[in-house]
C-alpha cells in the first residue's frame, strides 16, 4: 500500500527521532557504519513504500526489530564477521570532548556484540527491557543481565582508559 | 575520578547523542526532482519571453500597411527613393516634368558619378 500524505511526514518524523539510535544499534550489530547506513535506509524506504509502520503496535521497537532483521538477513548472504570500524565517530559528545567519545567507543567495541546490542537498545534507543527482549528475541530477565554486565564492563573499560591517560 | 553508581554512569553516558544518519534518499530525491522542475520552468519562462520578444519586435514590421506603395519597400532601398513601377507609370502620366526630375535624380545616385576624370563612363563617353 503506498503511504497517505499522512504518513510520509510521521515516517520522516520517526527518522528524525530515531535515526541516531537506529543507526548506532546498526553499527553495534554489523561493525560498519556504510553498511548500518544502508540498513537504515532500507527500512525506511519500505516503510515509505509499504507504509507498514500503520500495522505496528510499537512503532519504536518495530524498528529497532526491523534494522537487526535486515542486517542479520545481510549477514546471512556474506557469511563473514566484519571486525567493528574504529575510525568513524558513533557519538556527538558532550562539550565536543572527542577523548571521551573515543573512550566510550572504544569500551563499547570491547564488549560482546550481544551485551553491546542491549547497552545500546536500553540507553540510546530507551527502550524498556521488555522492548529489548522482544526485539533480541530473547527473555527480559536475559535482557536485564547482559546489560548489568555490559555496564560494569563499561565503566571499567572507561576509567581504566581515563586513569592510563591521567 | 570516583567509581559513579549506575544511576549516574547511565546518565553520563547519555549526554553522548548518537550520531544522526544521512538524510533519508527519498528526501534526496524530492529535493532533486524539485530543483530539476524549477530549471524546466525557469527554461520555459525564458523561452516564453522570447517568443514575446519575437512577436512584439518582427511582426510590426511584417504587418505594416500597405496601402502606400513605398511603405512595403525596404529602408535600404527607400533611402534612394525607389518607387514600385505601378507608382512611377502614374508619375509619368500624371505629371511628366515630375517624372523627368525624379528619373533625373535617380540616374545621379545610382549610376556611377561621371565627374572624375577617370571614370569608367567619361572615358567611354570620348572614344
Amino acid at each position: 500500500m503506498p503511504p497517505t500524505d499522512q504518513s510520509l511526514p510521521h515516517i520522516e518524523g520517526l527518522y528524525r527521532q530515531y535515526g541516531g539510535a537506529l543507526l548506532l544499534f546498526a553499527i553495534s550489530i554489523c561493525g560498519e557504519s556504510s553498511r548500518a547506513q544502508d540498513a537504515v535506509h532500507q527500512v525506511f524506504l519500505k516503510l515509505i513504500e509499504t507504509d507498514g509502520i500503520k500495522n505496528a503496535l510499537d512503532p519504536k521497537a518495530y524498528l529497532f526489530a526491523s534494522v537487526r532483521n535486515s542486517l542479520l538477513n545481510d549477514q546471512k548472504s556474506r557469511q563473514r564477521h566484519v571486525p567493528i570500524e574504529s575510525d568513524r565517530l558513533w557519538f556527538t559528545p558532550p562539550d565536543r570532548d572527542h577523548a571521551a567519545e573515543e573512550n566510550l567507543r572504544r569500551a563499547l567495541q570491547s564488549l560482546p556484540d550481544d551485551q553491546r546490542q542491549v547497552v545500546v537498545l536500553h540507553i540510546w534507543g530507551e527502550l524498556t527491557f521488555s522492548q529489548v527482549a522482544e526485539i533480541l528475541s530473547i527473555s527480559a530477565n536475559t535482557a536485564a543481565s547482559r546489560y548489568r554486565y555490559a555496564l560494569t564492563k563499561l565503566r571499567e573499560a572507561m576509567l581504566v582508559k581515563e586513569n592510563s591517560n591521567a | 575520578m570516583p567509581e559513579p553508581n549506575d544511576e549516574q554512569f547511565e546518565k553520563y553516558l547519555k549526554n553522548f547523542r548518537p550520531v544522526d544518519p544521512e538524510p533519508l534518499p527519498v528526501r534526496t530525491r524530492k529535493h532533486a526532482a524539485g530543483a530539476s522542475s524549477r530549471s524546466a520552468l525557469a527554461a520555459c519562462a525564458v523561452a516564453c519571453l522570447a517568443a514575446v520578444a519575437v512577436v512584439v519586435i518582427v511582426l510590426p514590421r511584417n504587418s505594416q500597411p500597405t496601402n502606400d506603395p513605398t511603405a512595403a519597400v525596404p529602408r535600404d532601398d527607400a533611402r534612394h527613393d525607389k518607387i514600385p513601377t505601378p507608382a512611377l507609370t502614374r508619375l509619368a502620366l500624371d505629371d511628366h516634368a515630375a517624372f523627368d526630375q525624379f528619373m533625373s535624380d535617380k540616374f545621379q545616385t545610382q549610376f556611377p558619378s561621371m565627374q572624375s576624370a577617370h571614370s569608367a563612363l567619361r572615358v567611354l563617353a570620348k572614344e
